[in-house]
């Protein structure tokens, strides 16, 4: 059971939460003539590391913000949040 | 009017478990209820109109006893009234809030609000709720949205200890439930 | 019975307050304060238990949680809890246990018989034996489970009460021995807010089972004074009891505290799960004994050392009336002058070691006590009972002296408790000296203490406990000081290194999990048969896989691993702690999510009006909605012809509040939708309405429901009932995180209306007289919304149809939604209203092929599957448009949407059923679709189908053919699949 620091309501425990998976994954610049190869990597594939992720979050519970989070998928340490629009943080070392 | 029929008329039977009592439950019925969503500049007028600002802290909640504001989110806040202000406090939003973007939403049918009251209340409510509820981080001036059971629900407390629980109308026969079952190992007592 | 074994004087014990307790079927007495384990004792019964597999005859033999052997049940009837440990179980008055897996009896048990099979039963017995043939294995198993095994589970309901609750603390300390007492002392102190949590009846550890002296003072003393001071501070709970199951992700621990036993035997809760959240978590868990390797060495009478000791200085039981102590430490001689000090005879202390030059058995002759060093134990004497031990030179084994005693006390050192530090993701060494698996580096958050981290000297235990207390508080934002514990703790026997773990082999049984019946040999043999990896030899030989998951053996069993090949112990490696620590019952786990508050029921506004009108009820995601309304009699399939039959001939009412209903409301509203949905909104006007169809990013159908325009920024959008929830975290996702530039809100109110649909040609009629607004079709036409009040009610009208009838859809906000609901059926009675349900609903718009998103649509199904394509649009821009255009997504791979009639009128093609071109009998067969409706028309008075088939618009005409499962293979044609009213001439009424 995480701990998510939710950037705007503060530390809640993971049942509060929706997670929403890879984050930062754009979709295509003028996606409507995207190449079909281009257009189903940003559709299916995902990076699924092990180690630090940025991923997703809405705090369905809660204030219902969408927002990233950066965790370890082996040790599901969190180092940093941030809001939609902040700079991306570093990943950790 | 016709009759009218809160959420838990159907669920408010007599029998209730008795005995010493460290806990009370009620159902404050029709609590007004504005939901008002809006940013910017329209935040600071809303101010203007109600006579306070809204807060923007997170999980704080200003106003004076019925009437009060409460932070939901960055662009979010729940606003509280008697049920029979609800149309004036609705029409006083609008005018202050002409020509800015915003949605102020009657949702007073939306949810239930139950109280739990009393010495125990607060261990009663720790068995279904994740939130810290000790007063050093969760008191009066406080509010939040979070989970108690399988219901999410807006906790605000109240003066004199306890809190109230703004619960979608649909869950609040199941939080009902759930408090009098929760309640029963401190005696709890139903007020009508 | 008299207690036989109970000193006269000491022990923790209430002699005021004796106790009856019943074990198979015998009464005995105990005094408030015993366990289960020290009453039997008391009164001299070794004997409790057969062994899982050889149904050997076994004693008690460890304290607490570790203990292998001695699982009973207790209670009766549908209170009855198998697998109790009897060093658990708080002796109460009135209790009642019985031993497992014996027949007939305890001491005559004819399963014994495994026991003289044992040659043939090695490690892998199982595995080498039951190979085949075919099926065999089920039969096997069966008298394999009769053979081997535990307890029994109860039949009936569990009667008792489990309760979870929330905790939150800055520091959690898990233990109440001298180093816990002292971390939370520390961090209390600091101001800290401190959660000590300890699994025995009252706090003190070791201290409680061991004669030490802290300031000069008995060590319980400090205890108590230590107590007392944590429960004056405001901001620490103490709680007995209670058991740290396991360590999760930051900070989360989930205990389980049990209830204070009552005479009556049912307390108001039975157990209680915590679910802490602690800032820090100090493990202050302790150590747990070892025992040690040596032939016979789980005859009654055998008995960890530590235990042995406890039992006389808590419970003023002596085990035995002569012991023998055998050991391979300094610690062992404090439970031999223990014991001594008690009364009982220690007949020798044989020490594994050959160069005794430590204080401790320095103290033990000095006292008279008898020390064979370079001694071992070789063989054990006595049935059901220890008689006597064999001793012998380690270096000639072959020497032995008989040594008469019933109780003999080994130890092989200690054992931390590393398991929630294991939880948390420490990485444990292995420290040669001790024997002993000691924690590395700390995991975030976790700080361990005492002797869980290998200290095991009292007076480090107490400054150690202290600091990490001290550390924790810090880290918790406390500021605080270096304790003022200034404590003194004389200890002699301050030197923790071991000696060897086994004793020399003379070709006796020498187990090594006595819960599982694994042996030496077992591990050998596995070891020679290839199993190089110790997880790998675990499973095949089951060692540490019982209940008690190797608390006592694992490590000796690591250490004959260890010698069998050839490598080091940090080489052959530990298997891996998980939670939780002890077992923990399905009840505590499930608390009150049980019965009616297993999970919500979300009623309706009408629900009532529903429940008293005889509603059959279907659960739909968590609302519970009226299926049918059955007369006295009728079956659900009448009732529903019934129902459909009125809402096609004259007006049905149906309850649609669960529908989800959102506000979108902004400047950017309508080009927010256009971006949601495929087709366009941003063209209707305010004042109507329009179906929209919304589409994930594959293209694939997501959702649907109808919109209308409330003004010019302003929508009042519906989704299906399943889909609310994720629809609205949908739109807030695109909203909050992609078009910023698009300044909308979205507002909720699935709740705020009350939703009531009147269908059918009557419909203007029934509701003309309540309303005020125009029904005329020229005024409110199909696909219009209109505010009004309707029964004096404030209402919003939507001219929408599901049935292909006329109807109106109804919503009020949801205090009046029973008022609403009774006035219909009032204005509706000169019409003969009829309320219908879910299953109407889905044949009235299965006639008319109407979709149902999760019926018609499974996440592979575009708009163009279902034949919308139409309503698609082209000018835009739309989530889910670029995909539609990818290879695949057109052509006649593709599954359409389509009707299907069975060639027996009579028959309902099941759902789901899948579809062949022709009949065939090869397997598997070639498959072109699946039935995803299907349902008795009473209006077609003919079974109907929806099925989505490949190709299908372009088979109108054609036969396919539907093999049923259990049934024969039958023919239906494909045809259009709007079945009713194709012209649309009905829905004006």
């Amino acid at each position: 059971m995480l701990l998510i620091p939710c950037p705007y309501c503060g530390e809640r425990t993971e049942s509060e939460f929706r997670y929403g998976g890879e984050a930062h994954f754009r979709r295509p610049e003028n996606h409507l003539e995207a190449t079909d190869e281009a257009w189903a990597d940003y559709l299916f594939m995902r990076k699924n590391p092990k180690g630090w992720h940025r991923e997703r979050w809405m705090h369905i519970a809660g204030c219902k913000r969408w927002f990233y989070v950066v965790r370890h998928t082996v040790t599901h340490r969190i180092s940093s949040v941030y809001k939609v629009g902040d700079p991306l943080p570093d990943l950790p070392s | 009017m016709t009759d009218e029929c809160a959420p838990l008329d159907n669920v408010l039977r007599p029998g209730a478990p008795s005995g010493p009592s460290g806990v009370a439950l009620s159902d404050r019925r029709f609590v007004g209820q504005i939901n008002l969503r809006g940013r910017g500049e329209a935040v600071t007028a809303v101010g203007a109109a109600l006579g306070y600002a809204l807060p923007v802290e997170a999980n704080t909640t200003v106003g004076s006893g019925v009437s009060r504001a409460c932070w939901l989110g960055p662009d979010e806040w729940l606003l509280i009234c008697e049920d029979d202000q609800r149309a004036e406090l609705k029409k006083r939003l609008d005018d202050a809030l002409a020509g800015h973007a915003y949605a102020a939403t009657d949702v007073t049918d939306s949810r239930a609000v139950l109280r739990i009251a009393g010495a125990c209340a607060r261990p009663v409510l720790a068995k279904g709720c994740p939130l810290d509820l000790s007063a050093r981080s969760f008191g009066v001036g406080h509010v939040a949205q979070s989970l108690v059971g399988r219901a999410q629900a807006m906790i605000l407390p109240i003066e004199g200890g306890g809190y109230d629980l703004f619960v979608a109308r649909s869950f609040a026969g199941y939080l009902w439930t759930w408090l009098l079952d929760a309640g029963a190992e401190y005696g709890i007592r139903v007020q009508t | 019975m008299t207690q036989d074994f109970r000193l006269a004087k000491g022990g923790r014990i209430d002699r005021e307050k004796p106790l009856r307790f019943l074990f198979d079927g015998h009464a005995y007495d105990g005094f408030a304060g015993d366990t289960l384990a020290s009453a039997l004792l008391a009164n001299g019964i070794h004997l409790v238990a057969r062994s899982f597999k050889y149904h050997r005859p076994r004693g008690i033999y460890g304290l607490g949680v570790e203990e292998p052997n001695a699982l009973v049940e207790t209670g009766i009837g549908a209170a009855i809890e198998p697998n109790a440990r009897a060093t658990t179980v708080e002796l109460s008055d009135g209790l009642i246990a019985n031993s497992q897996n014996r027949w007939p009896s305890l001491r005559f048990d004819l399963g014994a018989v495994a026991d003289l099979a044992s040659p043939l039963l090695s490690a892998g017995f199982y595995y080498k034996t039951f190979m085949g043939p075919g099926n065999a294995w089920k039969l096997y198993e069966w008298m394999i489970r009769r053979a081997a095994g535990v307890g029994r589970a109860p039949e009936q309901p569990d009667p008792d009460r489990y309760e979870h609750s929330f905790a939150h603390c800055d520091v959690l300390v898990v233990g109440a021995g001298p180093a816990g007492l002292a971390a939370a002392l520390a961090a209390g102190r600091a101001g800290a807010r401190v959660m000590l949590v300890d699994e025995q009846v009252e706090p003190g550890g070791q201290l409680l089972n061991t004669a030490y002296t802290i300031n000069g003072r008995p060590a319980t003393d400090w205890v108590a004074d230590a107590t007392a001071e944590l429960d004056r501070m405001d901001e620490v709970r103490r709680l007995q009891r209670t058991l740290a199951l396991g360590v999760y992700d930051h900070g989360y621990v989930a205990c389980v505290e049990r209830a204070v036993p009552v005479p009556e035997g049912r307390t108001r809760w039975r157990e209680r799960m915590w679910h802490v959240r602690a800032k820090e978590i100090v493990v202050a868990s302790g150590a747990i004994e070892r025992p040690l390797i040596h032939d016979g060495n789980d005859r009654p009478g055998t008995m960890l050392a530590s235990a042995a000791r406890a039992y006389a200085n808590r419970y003023g039981v002596a085990v035995g009336k002569r012991a023998v102590v055998f050991a391979n430490n300094d610690d062992a001689y404090r439970t031999a002058l223990d014991l001594a000090d008690s009364g009982i005879e220690v007949a020798g202390i044989l020490d594994l070691r050959h160069d005794l030059t430590g204080a401790m058995p320095a103290l033990a002759r000095e006292k008279g006590l008898r020390v064979l060093a370079g001694h071992a134990v070789v063989g054990t004497r006595g049935r059901t009972r220890l008689k006597a031990v064999e001793a012998a030179p380690v270096d000639d084994p072959s020497n032995r002296q008989i040594i008469e005693c019933d109780l003999l006390a080994v130890s092989g050192g200690w054992n931390p408790a590393l398991h929630l530090y294991a939880h948390a993701g420490g990485k444990a060494s292995y420290d040669a000296a001790l024997a002993a698996f000691v924690p590395g580096s700390s995991p975030e958050r976790m700080t361990v203490a005492g002797s869980a981290a290998g200290e095991f000297a009292l007076a480090h235990c107490l400054s150690g406990g202290a600091r990490a207390g001290v550390e924790a508080a810090k880290r918790a934002g406390f500021s605080a000081t270096q304790p003022a514990l200034v404590l003194e703790a004389p200890e002699p026997n301050a030197d923790t290194r071991v000696g060897p773990l086994s004793a020399p082999n003379r070709g006796g049984k020498r187990f090594i999990d006595l819960h599982n019946d694994v042996t030496e040999k077992d591990l050998r043999l596995a070891a020679q048969e290839g199993y190089r990896s110790v997880e790998h030899a675990k499973r095949y030989t089951t060692m540490g896989m019982g209940p008690d998951q190797g608390k006592t053996g694992n490590i000796l069993g690591l250490n004959v691993l260890s010698d069998a090949l050839g490598q080091a112990v940090p080489q052959v490696g530990t298997t891996t702690f998980r939670p939780p620590y002890h077992p923990v019952s399905f009840g505590a786990l499930a608390g009150r999510e049980v019965h009616d508050l297993f999970l919500p029921t979300r009623k309706t506004p009408m629900d009532s009006w529903h429940e008293e009108n005889g509603a059959l009820f279907e659960p739909v995601g968590q609302w519970r909605r009226a299926k049918a309304y059955p007369k006295p009699g009728e079956s659900l399939h009448a009732a529903a012809e019934r129902e459909v039959k009125a809402a096609r001939e004259s007006v049905g009412l149906f309850d649609a509040s669960t529908l989800g209903k959102i506000d979108v409301r902004g400047p950017g509203a309508a080009q927010f939708l256009d971006r949601i949905y495929c087709n366009t909104f941003s063209t209707l006007k305010p004042g109507n309405a329009r179906y929209g169809l919304m589409l994930g990013e594959d293209g694939m159908v997501k959702d649907d429901g109808v919109t209308a325009r409330l003004g010019p920024d302003h929508f009042h959008l519906t989704t299906t009932t399943g889909g609310a929830a994720s629809v609205y975290v949908w739109l807030e996702d695109w909203l909050q995180t992609e078009w910023l530039d698009l300044e909308v809100y979205l507002t909720s109110v699935t709740e705020q209306w009350a939703v009531a649909t009147l269908s059918g040609p009557k419909a203007r009629q029934v509701l003309g007289p309540l309303t005020d607004v125009d029904l005329s079709t020229a005024a409110f036409p199909f696909m219009a919304f209109r505010e009004g009040r309707v029964a004096n009610i404030p209402a919003r009208i939507f001219r929408v149809s599901f049935s292909g009838d006329l109807s109106y859809e109804i919503n009020v906000p949801a205090r009046h939604g029973l008022a609403l609901w009774q006035a219909l059926m009032e204005s509706g009675r000169p019409h003969g209203i009829t309320p219908y349900g879910t299953e109407a609903l889905h044949i009235l718009r299965a006639e008319k092929g109407y979709i149902v998103v999760g019926h018609e649509t499974d996440g592979t199904i575009t708009p163009h599957d279902l034949g919308y394509g139409g309503m698609v649009s082209t000018k835009k821009d739309f989530l889910g448009r670029r995909s539609l255009g990818r290879a695949g997504m057109t052509g006649p791979d593709r599954k359409h949407l389509v009707g299907l009639l069975s060639k027996d009128p009579a028959r309902v093609l099941p759902m789901g059923a899948q579809i062949l071109e022709r009949p065939t009998e090869a397997r598997p067969a070639p498959m072109i679709g699946h039935v995803s409706s299907s349902y008795m028309s009473p209006t077609m008075k003919r079974g109907i189908a929806m099925a989505l088939i490949k190709n299908g618009r372009e088979r109108l005409g054609q036969t396919v053919y539907l093999p049923l499962l259990d049934g024969p293979t039958v023919a239906a044609e494909i045809v259009s699949p709007v079945f009713y009213d194709p012209e649309n001439a009905r829905r004006d009424g």
